[in-house]
């Protein structure tokens, strides 16, 4: 209850507040930068650019209890972003030092969620990664939670063929 | 139903909250994003007072644009007859005369389909004139649409039918991946076509998330069209010096057509006609440029046709066509030169409005400085040629909106091994002439 307090104040414009927050949900947010970006240094400028963004729009999230997940969103937004650049300027492999791409699940992970779309990616990551209910995404994406509850389906669905290829691969 | 695909997510989940998080960097990037956020909060402060003017200018846009697209009734309850007319509703809406269309049940239903693999064309309707053909569509696929591409499509009958241009949407869809896509393919004719026989094939090829299908579906348009209403005027105007005849306008069911030509002896070239319009008695604006193709021709060839929204179906006791402001320059202006070996601008209009930023054998960049903050130029450049007059192909050319008081300007094209200097001829430009041009419209 005292994080929802503090997201009160700090959409009330009390700065103190607002980097209080920062620190509550810090370790959420770089390990949802993790799941998409590919080392700590990139994580980072996620922090940094959640931050930057959170603190010109606080003034709009409009129920302090969403606080955790609005900035998730922001941090997947700026991740999405990133990789659409990375897809038209690098991706010759030369970029690939860093210590998370070694870790073979999350390199799993990260071509899993590639082949979905953004939307659908920030689906799966709230509903599986944090946990977020079906009924609290529904309320704030604003939608009603049949259409959560069909595009969550259809989701899975593709990761289902995704992860069947991927199986035939392995065997042969 | 998904337990697999959800404990796989589930692992995932676990593994990824093993790995070591670069906490204590952190607290530094925080400090960083607030930091940059709070020296642009006090920089945009200085400019709000600004802003709020551009603010209010948006504001009225919106309402003015939020009365206009409300749906009338009348159309509303045309549409709603016809049975799967909905989806085009967002599409036709915007233009009087297309609305009109269907209010005066001038649509007609065709419902012909062509299924090839899992992919299905139909056409569902069209409105055929003497100025063209409007054909209303819809693809549809077993499997989610993730990357629709509409190639260029031809129209076949037994008449030859050369297309002036094709309008299409290009397809985005409200949905990601749609399974169902609707759009509305216009043809505009070069000059009006009476068609002895209304037999018609469609050959439309489609790439579907890089599969390509080739549709050729044959049609009968039901009923003949209605004919076109001409009002020959050939009448001579003069606008600051500058002279040119309004020949005829012509009035279809989908667009008016207004055919101007130009004294040789001008001059001035002028460019764009600004707010070109049909009026009644009142000064009630009748008809404004419609969407897509606005005008078809070469100014260059002395003859051009300017296309406003259709007001076929409703005619007021007098009718004016109205001119007051044309985009015009001097003659010696209307082209710019650059030497783009020696990266110089060898030519150009003489207010000195356009610079040369940066050029090599394959662009030119530039910049068009902007006198006035409200006014926006949307691409400057017709065409280019070489110093043999050899045409280049131009393989890109963009503006950027304002900012800073200018618009960059840039301009690509393949080294052919072209002769310098380039030539680039202005297809709109910021420089007006003023005028009252009054013609009554007489049977």
């Amino acid at each position: 209850m005292e994080g929802i307090e503090v997201a009160r104040k700090a959409i009330e414009g009390d700065e103190e507040a607002f980097v209080a927050l920062m620190n509550i949900h810090k370790e959420a947010l770089l390990r949802t930068a993790l799941a998409f970006l590919k080392n700590d240094h990139d994580a980072l400028e996620a922090l940094q650019e959640t931050t930057y963004r959170a603190f010109k729009k606080i003034h709009t999230l409009k129920e302090p209890a969403y606080a955790k997940t609005w900035l998730i969103r922001i941090t997947i937004n700026y991740c999405q972003d990133q990789l659409k650049k990375d897809k038209r300027y690098v991706r010759d492999g030369k970029e690939t030092d860093a210590s998370v791409s070694d870790n073979l699940t999350l390199l799993e992970l990260q071509e899993a969620l590639s082949i979905l779309s953004p939307a659908e990616q920030q689906l799966i990551y709230m509903k599986y990664f944090q946990d977020v209910k079906i009924k609290d995404i529904a309320a704030i994406e604003m939608i009603p939670e049949g259409t959560v509850k069909s595009r969550l389906h259809k989701t899975l669905r593709t990761l289902r063929r995704h992860f069947e290829d991927k199986g035939e691969v392995d065997h042969v | 139903m998904y337990e697999q695909e959800e404990k796989k997510l589930y692992s995932f989940k676990d593994r990824l909250e093993q790995v070591p998080l670069p906490i204590d960097a952190a607290d530094g990037a925080i400090m960083q994003g607030l930091d940059r956020a709070k020296r642009e909060k006090a920089q945009s402060r200085a400019r709000r007072k600004r802003s709020l003017w551009s603010i209010a200018a948006a504001a009225v846009l919106i309402l003015t644009l939020v009365t206009t697209i409300r749906v009338s009734p009348a159309f509303a309850s045309a549409v709603a007859s016809l049975p799967g007319m909905e989806k085009f509703v967002e599409l036709i809406q915007y233009d009087k005369g297309l609305s009109a269309v269907f209010e005066n049940d001038y649509y007609q239903p065709i419902a012909e389909s062509q299924t090839v693999d899992n992919a299905t064309l139909t056409i569902d309707g069209v409105i055929l004139d003497e100025s063209g053909m409007n054909i209303f569509y819809t693809l549809e696929s077993a499997v989610d649409m993730d990357d629709i591409v509409v190639h260029t499509p031809v129209l076949e009958n037994e008449q030859e039918i050369p297309p002036d241009s094709i309008s299409y949407n290009h397809p985005i869809s409200q949905e990601d991946s749609p399974k169902i896509y609707s759009d509305i393919l216009g043809f505009t004719f070069q000059d009006p076509i009476k068609f002895e026989n209304l037999d018609f094939t469609l050959e439309l090829k489609v790439t579907l998330d890089g599969n390509e299908f080739d549709f050729s579906i044959p049609f009968t348009v039901p009923e003949d069209v209605r004919p076109s209403i001409v009002y020959e005027i050939k009448e001579d105007v003069e606008v600051e010096g500058q002279e040119f005849t309004v020949e005829e306008v012509a009035v279809h069911p989908l667009r008016v057509g207004i055919r101007i030509s130009f004294d040789p002896d001008n001059t001035k070239k002028i460019l764009q006609f600004e707010d070109i319009r049909l009026e009644d008695e009142n000064g009630e604006a009748w008809s404004s440029i419609a969407n897509g193709i606005s005008a078809s021709g070469d100014i260059d060839d002395g003859e051009l046709v300017y296309y406003l929204q259709s007001n076929y179906f409703e005619t007021p006791e007098e009718l004016y066509l109205r001119i007051n402001k044309m985009q015009a320059v001097d003659l010696e202006d209307s082209y710019f030169l650059v030497d783009t070996d020696k990266n110089l601008l060898v030519h150009r209009p003489k207010d000195g409005r356009l610079e040369l930023i940066d050029s090599n054998r394959n662009g030119i960049e530039m910049t068009l400085r902007k006198d006035d903050e409200t006014e926006q130029t949307y691409g400057i450049d017709k065409s280019i040629t070489d110093a043999n007059g050899e045409s280049l192909d131009m393989r890109n050319s963009g503006i950027s909106s304002g900012y800073e008081g200018k618009q960059d300007i840039s301009i690509n094209f393949d080294d052919n091994g072209y002769a310098n200097p380039v030539r680039v001829d202005l297809f709109a430009y910021p420089n007006y002439i003023n005028g009252d041009v009054k013609i009554e419209l007489k049977k």
